[in-house]
């Protein structure tokens, strides 16, 4: 192998971690710390998304403002949901996962009722860069770099604020809370919306490089849940262990996968696209059945293996 | 202990009467609708019977559905052509379904995954499958004469299919030794054999399914969903009950899948997707899972609805002239009814979690016991003489009204 496509396989590595993590930050703190299975986890994504290109289409905003409204619109969604339904069933993991499903469903009708079920594109400022031979997206890196910021950011509000202690001790010990003077309903409520937010955030980011479509958070909420899952209960440094594993192996199956088909003369036109997506399905089933498989030998997760070990 | 019976025997009667009556009593067509809808039922059933009665809830017995449905029509298509018949594809379907159900319940039970867990990696598995459906639409994906087709659903291939019918995913046909020539369950204008070929299989796993509940397997499965830690100390290795009978809902879904490709001759990836996914587990919802027949019977209510909305929606249109705001209303009227499914679903699941936790099938079963002599001498009279009369205007032009 040439050394610019080590490279390239690197950066390929790089941003599929960068996904697994964006998708997965949100549902580490929902699912991660509260334990509330939010089926509706991937329309809080598509959600995101529609309002980058609701934003841009039709208030003209700039790409970047759209954005950076993207996570507080999703939050207030993710509050009014918490308030009206997922209040009235904590205690009740399973109807949490049922009635948070019902709602994945009506918000995914509701979308297509006001956008339409088409595939939409968001236009896109930045442009690619050269490696070696291949050609490289330069937002791609920008992702990284954002994903990075919002996985540093969470870990600081949990860490060191008022507002982060105050939750951690919510959802470590309500009565407890409660009883220190915190407003345990109201925790639950930013900490929840918290995590539709960062859901929102991620849409928005993942807007430019996906089709903006009402379905699309169908695709990547499976993937979400199993990075956190595969994270196990040491939630920000597990999910972020977990995301490198599984994009590590996600990226070169996916790889490996394009490498056989481009030799059976399916690849057009030399030379090849790196795609990291559609026709990246061999890599998604290889990250499912690792993860499977990873589960079955540390059924706590990663960071419940370190655990263990200590 | 006539006494002690008579409210199942009552509700049997009520239930199987008016479907055995169906193909007899209205037009084809309505037979058909039915068939398909008793199938998503037999679906709902295999999710009533591990998710009720074992507490596993999958939410991918679509999976196992959905192979069922492709392996049936793979098979059935190379071999239709060449032995007139499509047994082997009937065994292979089942065997795929429980193959795969057993494997994936093995990691799971195995790995001692709770039980959230096991939803969304079930959810997943279902996912990834429609991913790969989906993705199969190339030259490549092709076994003998069947057509994966990629979105577009499994179609045969080859010089015979200038005929139409052999595109398609044969019915289900039987060629036993001594049969003159093969029978093929279809529905159609001069025969129902498909229509009870199907009512015959959802009764056959109905009651397989009491009888199964009634022996140590279901009654440790009982157990399990109760208190797991007990079962467990009480010295049964619980992964094995739960590993059988998760093993079992698959062979049942995948069963319900083969029908399906048998019965509409098509499938394709919708049958993996979240929609399919989610409307079984409403289906168990609204009809209630504490009981086998819940699943059913949501099954063939929401079918209902559906069908009616179906009908109903695409007539509705506006007259032109209603200005910018009757445009307005009329035009969301329309994308709201054209994603009525969806959101029927929605708001059905939501509604059922935070009001009606039990589904309908258990109260409806109260009320017929409370008041099984009415229903004895009115409700059944009233049923037969209903079904008695569409028959006779069905068949012979008799009609009162």
């Amino acid at each position: 192998m040439s050394p610019d496509t080590i490279a390239i396989i690197t950066l390929e590595v790089l941003n599929s971690i960068t996904i697994l993590v964006l998708l997965a930050l949100g549902l580490a703190v929902i699912f991660g710390m509260m334990r509330i299975v939010n089926l509706a986890q991937g329309e809080f994504f598509t959600a995101g998304a529609f309002t980058v290109l609701a934003g841009i289409r039709y208030a003209h905003l700039p790409l970047w403002l759209a954005m950076l409204l993207a996570p507080f619109v999703v939050a207030g969604i993710g509050i009014a949901i918490e308030r009206l339904v997922i209040r009235r069933l904590y205690g009740r993991p399973l109807d949490v996962m049922l009635a948070t499903w019902g709602i994945s469903l009506l918000l995914i009708g509701l979308i297509t009722v006001t956008f339409g079920a088409v595939t939409q594109g968001i236009p896109f400022a930045l442009g690619n860069f050269q490696v070696g031979r291949y050609q490289y997206a330069q937002y791609r890196i920008v992702m990284t770099a954002l994903a990075a910021g919002l996985m540093v950011g969470v870990y600081v509000l949990f860490r060191y604020t008022a507002f982060g202690r105050r939750a951690r001790a919510t959802i470590a010990n309500p009565d407890m809370a409660s009883a220190m003077g915190i407003s345990t309903p109201r925790m639950f409520m930013l900490t929840f919306g918290l995590g539709a937010g960062l859901a929102g955030a991620t849409g928005a980011i993942m807007a430019p490089i996906v089709g903006v479509v009402p379905t699309m958070g169908v695709l990547y909420i499976a993937r979400a849940f199993i990075t956190v899952v595969v994270g196990g209960p040491v939630v920000l440094l597990g999910t972020l262990s977990s995301a490198s594993a599984l994009g590590f192996i996600e990226a070169l199956i996916s790889r490996f996968s394009l490498f056989t088909i481009q030799t059976a003369g399916h690849c057009a036109p030399p030379p090849c696209q790196i795609s990291i997506g559609g026709s990246a399905f061999f890599g998604q089933i290889a990250l499912l059945v690792f993860a499977v498989v990873l589960l079955r030998l540390l059924p706590r997760g990663i960071s419940g293996f370190w655990r263990d070990r200590q | 202990m006539r006494r002690t019976a008579s409210p199942q025997v009552l509700s049997a009667l009520l239930i199987l009467l008016p479907l055995l009556a169906v193909p007899w009593a209205f037009r084809p067509y309505t037979a058909n609708v039915l068939a398909v809808y008793m199938i998503y039922g037999l679906l709902a059933m295999s999710l009533g019977l591990i998710w009720g009665y074992a507490g596993i809830m999958s939410f991918g017995q679509t999976a196992f559905f959905g192979i069922g449905a492709y392996v049936y029509g793979a098979i059935g298509l190379n071999l239709i052509r060449t032995t007139h018949q499509t047994h082997a594809a009937l065994v292979g379907g089942l065997v795929a379904a429980s193959l795969l159900a057993a494997i994936v319940g093995y990691f799971m039970f195995f790995g001692r995954i709770s039980d959230v867990y096991v939803s969304i990696i079930t959810m997943a598995l279902t996912l990834v499958l429609f991913a790969f459906a989906v993705s199969t639409g190339g030259d490549e994906w092709v076994i003998g004469v069947a057509r994966f087709g990629g979105f577009n659903g499994m179609f045969g291939q080859g010089e015979s299919s200038q005929n139409i019918a052999n595109f398609q995913i044969p019915p289900v046909t039987l060629w036993l030794p001594g049969m003159a020539e093969p029978f093929e369950f279809k529905i159609n204008r001069e025969s129902a054999a498909g229509y009870y070929l199907v009512l015959g299989v959802c009764v056959g796993v109905y009651v397989l399914a009491q009888w199964l509940l009634r022996t140590r397997l279901g009654r440790v499965a009982i157990g399990i969903r109760e208190n797991e830690a007990r079962v467990a100390s009480l010295g049964y290795d619980t992964r094995v009950y739960q590993l059988a009978l998760f093993a079992i809902g698959g062979a049942i879904a995948g069963l319900a899948g083969m029908l399906f490709a048998a019965w509409g001759r098509f499938v394709n990836p919708d049958r993996f997707g979240l929609a399919f996914a989610a409307s079984t587990v409403v289906y168990v919802l609204l009809g209630g899972r504490t009981t086998l027949l819940g699943g059913f019977v949501g099954a063939v209510i929401i079918g209902y609805l559906t069908s009616y909305l179906a009908e109903v929606a695409p007539f509705s249109a506006t007259a032109a002239d209603v200005g910018p705001w009757g445009a307005f209303v009329a035009e969301a009227t329309r994308r709201i009814v054209r994603e009525a499914p969806l959101l029927v679903q929605g708001a059905v699941l939501v509604g059922i979690v935070l009001l009606l936790e039990d589904g309908v099938t258990p109260p409806l079963f109260r009320l017929l016991q409370r008041y099984r002599r009415w229903a004895w001498w009115l409700l059944l009279p009233a049923v037969i003489l209903y079904f008695g009369h569409r028959i006779a205007c069905q068949q012979t032009d008799f009609c009162l009204f």
